[in-house]
């Protein structure tokens, strides 16, 4: 049912990326500040978008950022390939995000329906751009830990065994956020979505 | 003695669900994957929300407040500063370095590790060995590897019973790798190795 040539191609790219970036952490290791700089730069953009659904302070963003890659660069020579390397670097900038932002299991905005009732008008025409902001509405109306399950699933792609590593969780309460999160999405745009393109 | 709590799975309908977002990412594992397809192919639900999840997961966030990356690189980099390297115990380092100096003098044909030094494989035939390495003795063997690769060296011999590897750079990368060898903290030596007369 579900294309698995998908899969595999992506896997093929991952691995590739792996490759390079392992070469790069042991550069870093023995002190290249180009290979530091090059990894800072293709981490960069992922972590902002990251980080981005934890706090809208792009102080605090780059913060968060600058802390997780300096523990890169201090403590590459720790990295004992256990996971891949993005999962440890997410690891690290997960845990600076929570001490930064104080973050508690709470919404970021208001949990209550009228969230949905009043933002998600279902008779409405929906312009992509709409949908996109009914999405990011509703992602923000979820718990922390929540979000955070769907953040890097489904918009950094990765499997539920790195985002327990990421957030240091047992694999099966990364599936129970997943499903709970999935569940209130499905409530708050039931109606936006069943009027997307 | 607490009681230990198991997770059960539930229905295959209920352990279906749990995977479904994976499914969507194309992330499972191909035992789970086939699971998936199968149950779907029986199962309207799971079905529609496997639809659903696709669209949700297609559309994509608008971008925050992002911090700007170069400003934000300039300003680590202001924070980055030279690793010392590890301190070295004392009366070991002079034995290694006896060692080094007799295998350097006296050239390969007179190397007599305490065991028999064995041939790896993936090892470079007959190039001749021009470094020799020691690795401090918590290397692990990932690490391990992927020195080597950052330097593009493989190994022609050993361990010897210092523990010390005899590796094959080619020639114009030889001082390169000498010299990033030198800086990773995970090499307690490393000396270039003269050509038996």
């Amino acid at each position: 049912m579900l294309e698995n040539r998908q899969g595999a191609g992506r896997r093929l790219r991952e691995e590739r990326s792996e490759a390079s970036e392992v070469r790069l952490i042991a550069l870093i290791e023995a002190g290249d500040k180009l290979a530091f700089t090059q990894l800072y730069r293709a981490y960069f953009p992922r972590l902002t978008r990251f980080l981005g659904r934890m706090t809208r302070n792009p102080g605090l963003i780059e913060e968060v950022i600058n802390d997780t890659l300096l523990v890169v660069w201090q403590k590459a020579h720790t990295f004992n390939h256990s996971s891949r390397v993005s999962t440890w670097i997410f690891a690290i900038a997960y845990r600076k995000a929570l001490k930064g932002i104080g973050a508690l299991d709470e919404p970021l905005a208001d949990a209550d329906d009228t969230v949905g009732a009043e933002a998600l008008e279902p008779e409405m025409a929906l312009s992509l751009q709409q949908l996109q902001s009914n999405v990011a509405l509703a992602l923000d109306a979820l718990t922390h830990v929540q979000r955070t399950v769907v953040n890097l699933a489904y918009y950094h792609g990765m499997g539920y065994d790195e985002i327990a590593a990421i957030m240091d969780c047992p694999v099966n309460t990364v599936k129970t956020r997943m499903l709970s999160a999935r569940t209130r999405l499905r409530d708050l745009l039931a109606g936006p979505m069943e009027h997307a393109q | 003695m607490s009681a230990s709590v198991i997770e059960l799975e539930g229905t295959l309908h209920q352990r279906v669900q749990k995977l479904l977002p994976w499914a969507v990412l194309c992330r499972l594992p191909e035992t789970e994957q086939r699971l998936v397809n199968e149950h779907a192919t029986s199962c309207a639900q799971c079905r529609d929300d496997l639809a659903w999840q696709r669209k949700l997961q297609a559309v994509e966030l608008p971008a925050g407040p992002a911090p700007d990356m170069e400003a934000a690189l300039a300003r680590l980099a202001g924070r980055l500063e030279e690793r010392p390297r590890a301190a070295n115990g004392g009366w070991m380092r002079w034995a290694l370095a006896a060692q080094l100096l007799l295998i350097a003098g006296l050239g390969m044909r007179l190397l007599t590790p305490a065991e028999p030094a064995y041939r790896l494989l993936g090892a470079s035939g007959g190039a001749p060995a021009n470094l020799v390495v020691v690795f401090k003795p918590d290397t692990s063997e990932a690490k391990l590897r992927s020195i080597l690769q950052a330097s593009g060296a493989s190994v022609v011999g050993g361990p010897t019973s210092s523990s010390a590897w005899l590796l094959n750079v080619p020639a114009p990368q030889r001082d390169g790798a000498l010299t990033t060898m030198r800086a990773n903290p995970a090499v307690d030596m490393v000396e270039v190795l003269q050509a038996a007369p």
